[in-house]
């Protein structure tokens, strides 16, 4: 009996760390794939480490598709950041609006064509989106990018979750303290929120870095394209160039591998709360 | 300082009312208590005077100016929430000094008017904390010292002491009727705890159901109830209610068969809307019943047998169980030698008795 | 102080009743600093969200040739007929329910478990590490990672089959043949998909009522007793909003299929926004928007289905 109560959990935490370690297998292979030849790998698929350090495929990704791979980076940066900032001050008072006053005339209608929009098969809302930018001139051009990347259901989500959790007697009493209901918002909510923007913020720069189908329709030519979109461009190209398709992978991946890694609690919890029913 | 007017004030949300026709006056330097059950409406009222609500119809007037439609922040009231409210970013300085700022008071006046506020508070050494510091007495002064700091017209306070233990809410209690005979200012205040309302109040309004039951003084609601509702609210122990019939109506009264055995009693009441056989609710109060031990050939006052005697040290509590089934609870002052099983008589003394009709309206005293 | 429709509405003291349109529209001017900050907000969801599902549905009603001009020509329910008379959109429909229904209870079952696993003493040590590792997937790049395992499932050189083969176990075959294509598809967007639903059930689990635990614990329930009749009728709410997120997602599995299978092979993995996505590159708008149309509605249901059902069952 003993020896089955030292024995049970050392088993489950094995079990655990295997499949723990399998669900970080791919990211492992990416690396050392992006280091090894295709010959290598047709030889020894599982080999754990590079037979050297082959740099070949990440000099060979210099041009992608005849354009730099500093543009695709800068567009992947500037894309993001500024999607981001826009999504974050946009779903933030547009969540607070819609929490403080619900009834408003119009609100309701906000806020139900929000969660359809939610819903519509975001694919499918991509192409119908290609035509209102077309109408509206913004085809091609990175504010019809930002613009349309702005529009993040979780963040949203997560903002309701946040403001619901706020006593309201707080701004009520800050009414009574004589605020504006600006003030409201920028002297005692924001505050109180600085780590929930944070949080939004975080999560919004990991989700716009991955997006691509907005960006391959919207995009007119490859010059705005980000880094994830040159790296459908060249998997379309099916086995021709392994490592270097590789290599670009570990380059879009890498940064958003680092950045969980250094603010993982805050991310999941973010995550999550954007989940929670309310 | 100023006076406040409500005229059929309304509030619905969606189809359901919850004020209905609310209508009161408020003189300036008055400590008002509104009380009542919870979901009456009470804190709903403050709100709408406070402007965090809307009234639905109805005027409201402060100094005689309508404010209805005029936003909560520019009606120059200051509110203090159960839960504090305290910004919890901001120390306790910051938070008395936030509606000073929003209104651009310079900085020598801000302070001054918190260093006053923070001596008659006692909470000048708690100044430079952050709310989540303090306990829950400190966090109520700050709260009050926030509101004490604006010179408000009017204080709102909502249901302050009830996040309190219950000897600190005693102590805060006494603290407010301090503060108020200090400030001479109008206060409205709102509980559901009819003792608070009693000791603080100059004039206490009982609401139900969005109802105003009774508008008066303390003691005028306690000793002349306008019905049933009231008489049982305000008191404690609560005003005991039994079944009576009514037997004859003179120009003198009325008297009314209780207790099932037929025992008539008289009622300086006028009983020309009542008819003979109507039945109508007598009320007594605990502290008004008078008990003896039965015996003696006693055939005075209702024969009844003690089903609970709950001694308080201060008082008795005797619950006694009459032959109709009607429970009756008198309290008796200091400690009785009456216990469970013991037979006694009741004898509840005309003056004493309130008189209800059906509907639990207060049948006019004749006087 | 106050604005001058008060005034002179307050001159015929107790009759403050303002028509309904004057009423509203003293509403809309007091919150009009609510209205300008949800404006920008507004705008996004009109502009890019609103606007476009209903010109989306205004073109599954046109002909094809003229959906995208100015003067379209309006067919009626054509497209539809068209679409719904089409073996392969059946077959995609079906697929794609398959799909979904597989995924939703394979992905949400795994969850469960392993938050169970995860919120216990056992794995506690770990469990930072553990919720990383499974979390990795949900936040990375999809397009990185399915193109890694597309590599990964290719029978050459692929580490899938190397590792099976190592093992003395028969060879997968990946995306080469219909069953493993739609597996392989499963399997993968499991892995990518998991961790979300995991760390919603154990932040769920972490916040369930301890009491109700002791309670049951002094009656004499065992562990796994508890766990079936404690734990998991309290994580009905959690229940529901995977299930949400989970129907809604897999649903419109799109990146997936683009990257590793492309629909196929022989039209395995043909999932209905795929489909639709294909059809638009042959620029049969009435048709790609018709079958949008139609996942829309199927989305839209099977929201408000368990959306009724958790406001239902909400015994908290």
């Amino acid at each position: 009996m003993s020896a089955m109560r030292r024995l049970g959990p050392l088993i489950a935490n094995l079990a655990m760390t295997a499949l723990a370690l399998m669900f970080l297998y791919p990211f492992y292979w990416l690396i050392v794939s992006s280091f090894r030849s295709q010959e290598a790998m047709l030889v020894n698929p599982l080999r754990l480490m590079p037979e050297s350090f082959d740099l070949a495929a990440y000099t060979s990704i210099r041009l992608v598709g005849g354009v730099p791979i500093e543009v695709y980076s800068f567009n992947s940066m500037l894309i993001t950041v500024l999607a981001t900032v826009l999504a974050v001050a946009t779903t933030a008072l547009g969540a607070y609006a819609l929490y403080r006053r619900p009834h408003l005339p119009g609100f309701k209608f906000v806020q139900f064509g929000f969660l359809l929009t939610m819903m519509y098969p975001a694919m499918l809302l991509v192409i119908p989106v290609y035509l209102v930018m077309f109408r509206i001139g913004l085809l091609g051009t990175y504010a019809g990018l930002v613009m349309f990347l702005a529009l993040q259901p979780i963040l949203f989500l997560m903002f309701s979750q946040f403001f619901r959790s706020i006593p309201r007697d707080l701004m009520d009493s800050a009414k009574m303290d004589g605020a504006s209901e600006w003030q409201v918002l920028t002297r005692v909510v924001l505050p109180i929120a600085q780590p929930v923007v944070n949080t939004v913020f975080l999560i919004g720069f990991l989700l716009n870095w991955k997006q691509w189908l907005p960006i391959l329709v919207v995009a007119a030519s490859p010059d705005r394209y980000t880094l994830p979109v040159a790296l459908l461009a060249m998997n379309t190209e099916y086995g021709i160039n392994f490592q270097s398709t590789m290599a670009l992978a570990a380059l879009t991946t890498a940064p958003i591998v680092v950045l969980f890694l250094l603010t993982q609690r805050r991310v999941i919890g973010g995550f999550v709360a954007g989940a929670v029913k309310g | 300082m100023a006076t406040l007017e409500l005229i059929d004030v309304c509030k619905k949300f969606g189809a359901s009312a919850v004020l209905q026709d609310v209508s009161l006056s408020v003189d300036d330097g008055e400590f008002v208590v509104f009380v009542g059950p919870s979901g009456c409406g009470k804190s709903t009222l403050l709100r709408t005077i406070a402007g965090l609500e809307d009234a639905s119809a109805g005027l409201i007037r402060i100094d005689g100016a309508v404010v209805n439609g005029v936003d909560a922040a520019k009606r120059g009231l200051a509110m203090v929430f159960q839960s504090y409210a305290l910004y919890p970013h901001m120390t306790v300085e910051q938070n008395m000094a936030f509606g000073l700022k929003l209104a651009r008071l310079p900085k020598a006046d801000i302070d001054a008017r918190i260093k006053a506020a923070a001596e008659v508070l006692k909470i000048g050494d708690l100044l430079g904390r952050l709310p989540k510091t303090l306990s829950g007495g400190q966090r109520q002064r700050v709260a009050i010292g926030r509101a004490i700091v604006r010179e408000p017209k009017i204080f709102l306070f909502d249901e302050p002491l009830s996040n309190l233990d219950a000897e600190l809410r005693v102590q805060m209690r006494i603290e407010l009727a301090r503060l108020h005979a200090r400030l001479k200012a109008t206060m409205i205040y709102v509980t559901h705890d009819q003792v608070e309302a009693m000791t603080l109040a100059d004039k206490i309004v009982v609401l139900q159901a969005g109802r105003v039951e009774q508008i008066g003084a303390p003691l005028d609601l306690y000793n002349r109830p306008a019905n049933s509702f009231v008489a049982g609210f305000i008191g404690s122990p609560r005003m005991n209610f039994i079944a009576a019939r009514i037997e004859a109506i003179g120009p003198q009264g009325v008297r009314a068969a209780i207790g099932g055995e037929g025992d008539l009693v008289h009622f300086a009441v006028d009983g020309s809307r009542l008819r003979i056989g109507d039945s109508t609710i007598l009320g007594i109060r605990p502290e008004s019943i008078a008990i003896r031990p039965a015996g003696d050939g006693e055939t005075t006052g209702l024969a009844a047998e003690i089903i609970l005697d709950e001694q308080l040290g201060s008082g008795t509590c005797v619950h006694a169980m009459t032959r109709a089934g009607d429970i009756l609870v008198s309290y008796l002052q200091g400690q009785v030698p009456l216990r469970k099983g013991a037979a006694v008589r009741l004898s509840l003394p005309a003056t004493a008795c309130h008189l209800f009709d059906r509907d639990g309206t207060a049948l006019v005293r004749l006087e | 102080m106050q604005s001058p429709m008060l005034t002179a509405n307050s001159a015929n003291a107790g009759a403050l009743q303002p028509g309904p349109v004057m009423a509203w529209m003293l509403l809309i001017w007091q919150h009009r600093v609510l209205y300008l900050m949800l404006l920008p907000f507004a705008a996004l969801t009109l502009t890019f969200g609103l606007w476009p599902i209903a010109l989306s549905i205004l073109v599954s009603f046109t002909e094809n040739q003229t959906a995208l001009s100015d003067a379209a020509t309006y067919v009626g329910l054509e497209n539809f007929q068209a679409v719904i008379a089409d073996p392969e959109f059946r077959h995609s429909l079906s697929l794609t329910l398959l799909y979904t229904a597989l995924s939703v209870v394979l992905n949400l079952s795994l969850a469960l478990a392993l938050a169970l696993a995860l919120s216990g003493p056992t794995l506690k040590r770990g469990a930072t590490f553990y919720k990383l590792a499974l979390f990795m997937p949900v936040v990375t790049p999809e397009v990185a990672t399915f193109i890694v395992w597309k590599w990964m499932l290719n029978q050459d050189f692929g580490a899938v089959n190397a590792a099976l083969s190592s093992l003395g176990l028969p060879a997968f075959a990946g995306t080469t043949k219909a069953d493993s294509a739609f597996i392989a598809l499963v399997i993968v967007e499991l892995w990518h998909h998991v961790g979300f639903y995991t760390v919603v059930f154990l932040t769920n689990l972490q916040l369930l009522d301890a009491s109700l635990d002791e309670a049951a614990r002094m009656d004499g329930a065992g562990r796994a007793r508890r766990i079936w009749s404690i734990w998991i009728p309290q994580l009905r709410p959690a229940i529901a909003i995977n299930s949400l997120y989970a129907l809604i997602s897999f649903l419109k599995t799109f990146t997936a299929v683009i990257v590793i299978t492309k629909g196929g092979p022989n039209f395995a993995t043909n999932f209905v926004s795929y489909y639709a996505y294909t059809k638009f590159d042959l620029a049969q708008y009435g048709k790609a928007t018709a079958m949008a149309t139609i996942l829309f509605v199927i989305v839209l249901a099977l929201t408000l289905l368990v959306h009724l059902y958790s406001e239902r069952k909400d015994y908290r």
